[in-house]
């Protein structure tokens, strides 16, 4: 209850209190007056006529009070006329003044009370929707002072709903800035792809131009097929970027579906097995637990894929890999380990990083476009997953990977109920 | 981005015998609203010291901790401690559960201690995200350790902080728990918009976060 709610009951009820204490008084008095007179009646009865003494005390505990018009009836002869002498006794005239100025100056004082209390709390009402309203045109308008100034808070009056506003408020800022930061990464993303397009391009039209210069047929086959190299070259990267910058505008959004763990390994698998065939490196697979998923299978395999892909690559012909997988409490792991180059720890968070190749000379030429893992990592990420890299137990690599079972679906973003 | 946990030149010196040991040593940090750092570095190197400073958990010798726009400097012991619960939930290796209360009673204490409703339903929720509502009316004691600091992680997303610092959080694990404790620190972290500070000498569990301090004596190393 508010105070002002509370001052105004206080105050109500002393009042109220008061008037119950002042008529107690008046009854305690009117009872005094009246056991006197009977006690001064008794006195000068019993002094002068001693033999009327029972009849006296049977009229006083005659209840019926039978004798009382008789006995008024012989008082009025003598103009004594106690009805009309009380309305006329000053004190009790007195008393009745009092009471009535007292009663109207309480009606008045709880009315007027009440009144200003109604006021106060309306205005004080109209004052809160005033802020919050103020609040939100802040947050319509995209001000987010108010999120720092925490007396604009407090002057709500009412805790939850300012936490409840300030947690709005905080969600509508991240998101605003996220928006601005996802502009900012999408001309990023122009940039680099531009960058990146120049260096085969430049190669391109170098080959092109010496193609044209050239007269020997054998010179000019030569040129021809280091032109369609580089064609080649073009075109996988063209694929990638397309894949990168429609996930990161979110042109492509990840559609998670019902599907088992088992489907997307394989899919996984049976794509990168003809080049694994052709080095002749071997799969090893664990048995794997059919586990029921909620993931988009098409990127999701396609995440995978990235991450054998690279372990065929960057491995000697005839080397193994081994595909190991558990399903955890919340989480399906899966474990890639081939026995390939290895990657130095420094460079651990970079690999997952836009365009980032290694420094290693085996790296450098094997084709790639440095996209790869960066979209896996994007991926698994998007879908509540992780990717992780340690080193492996014979050199090599061990590609960490997560994906998240139905159960912590309530943890994906863009569920309802999330705070800031 | 907003930043929301900053350090001006901290420091935080020790007197030992004769010595004087800098754990903590002239270091500048700003973490954004949202993000999630990992501070890795070996032990002794300070980084349990730091992250206890950023809680204020402990005083710095000099320099100072910014939460959120507001110096802790001039805070009495008693507005800190509001403070922490209010906008910093903490996770230790150690779990740090009360071995008589059971799970639920462990998740929901701080916001008891914070005179404020407990959201059963959001708790309940969080709960059941991480596997546990069926341990609810367990005792610690009759928990795994994975199970353990999953409560731990509850208690520290229940009160809806806006900060979480985790030191060591998967040290007493194994590897597998401790990729999935992190996994699902991570989806929580993201899914309520905390910031998430975890100290870690785990490299491997050092990638998965946003971005990564490199701590030694001290200070922060340079990338």
């Amino acid at each position: 209850m508010k105070k002002e709610t509370q001052l105004f009951y206080a105050l109500v009820l002393a009042g109220a209190l008061l008037f119950g204490v002042f008529g107690l008084n008046v009854i305690r008095e009117a009872y005094l007056h009246e056991i006197q007179t009977v006690q001064n009646l008794a006195g000068r009865m019993f002094m002068e006529y001693p033999e009327t003494k029972s009849d006296f005390l049977e009229a006083l505990a005659d209840m019926d009070r039978a004798d009382s018009g008789a006995g008024s009836a012989w008082l009025e002869r003598y103009g004594y006329d106690e009805e009309k002498k009380m309305e006329e006794n000053r004190r009790y005239q007195h008393t009745l003044r009092l009471f009535r100025r007292y009663l109207a100056v309480f009606v008045i004082a709880a009315l007027a009370g009440g009144y200003c209390f109604d006021r106060i709390s309306t205005r004080k009402k109209k004052q809160q929707e005033e802020q919050i309203l103020s609040i939100l045109e802040s947050c319509l308008s995209e001000d987010f002072k108010f999120l720092d100034d925490e007396d604009a808070l407090k002057r709500l009056g009412n805790r939850q709903f300012a936490d409840t506003l300030e947690k709005f408020g905080r969600k509508l800022q991240l998101k605003s800035e996220l928006l601005e930061e996802e502009q900012d990464n999408t001309k990023g993303l122009v940039t680099d792809i531009s960058h990146q397009l120049r260096t085969p391009l430049g190669a391109l039209r170098a080959c092109f131009s010496l193609y044209t210069e050239v007269q020997e047929q054998k010179e000019k086959e030569e040129f021809e097929e280091r032109c369609e190299m580089q064609i080649d070259k073009l075109e996988t990267l063209t694929k990638a970027l397309g894949n990168i910058s429609q996930l990161e505008t979110r042109m492509i959004r990840l559609q998670p579906e019902n599907v088992s763990f088992t489907e997307i390994l394989a899919g996984a698998v049976n794509a990168i097995y003809h080049k694994a065939i052709a080095k002749q490196m071997t799969i090893e697979i664990d048995e794997i637990e059919e586990v029921p998923l909620f993931l988009d299978t098409k990127w999701t395999t396609e995440a995978i894929l990235n991450v054998l892909d690279n372990a065929v690559k960057y491995s000697p012909a005839g080397s193994s890999i081994f595909v190991r997988t558990w399903k955890l409490f919340s989480f399906v792991r899966v474990e890639i380990e081939d026995q390939g180059i290895g990657i130095p720890k420094r460079e651990w968070n970079q690999i997952f990083q836009r365009f980032y190749r290694g420094n290693n000379d085996f790296v450098k030429k094997e084709e790639g476009t440095g996209v790869g893992l960066y979209l896996t990592r994007k991926i698994i990420e998007e879908g509540g997953g992780t990717i992780s890299v340690r080193p492996g137990r014979e050199g090599g690599s061990i590609f960490v990977i997560q994906l998240p079972l139905p159960s912590v679906k309530g943890l994906l973003s863009g569920q309802a109920g999330s705070f800031l | 981005m907003k930043t929301i946990l900053e350090t001006k030149e901290l420091c935080k010196y020790y007197q030992s015998h004769e010595n004087v040991v800098k754990a903590v040593d002239h270091i500048d940090l700003q973490i954004q609203q949202g993000e999630f750092v990992t501070i890795i570095g070996k032990s002794g190197s300070g980084k349990s010291t730091l992250l206890h400073l950023l809680g204020g958990l402990d005083n710095p010798t000099s320099g100072e901790v910014w939460i959120d726009g507001k110096n802790i400097a001039g805070y009495t012991g008693e507005q800190l401690a509001a403070l922490r619960r209010q906008k910093i939930g903490f996770i230790f290796q150690a779990f740090n559960l009360v071995p008589s209360l059971n799970v639920w009673e462990n998740v929901v204490l701080p916001i008891g201690l914070d005179d404020r409703k407990v959201d059963e339903a959001f708790v309940e929720d969080i709960l059941k995200t991480l596997g546990m509502e069926e341990k609810v009316r367990n005792l610690p004691n009759t928990l795994s350790g994975g199970q353990q600091q999953r409560t731990a992680i509850a208690r520290a997303i229940a009160a809806k902080p806006s900060i979480i610092l985790a030191d060591e959080p998967t040290g007493n694990l194994d590897s597998k728990t401790g990729d999935e404790v992190m996994s699902l620190l991570k989806l929580s972290a993201r899914k309520y918009g905390q910031t998430l500070v975890v100290i870690t000498h785990n490299e491997e569990i050092a990638q998965m976060a946003d971005r990564t301090i490199a701590i030694a004596d001290g200070k922060v190393e340079k990338a």
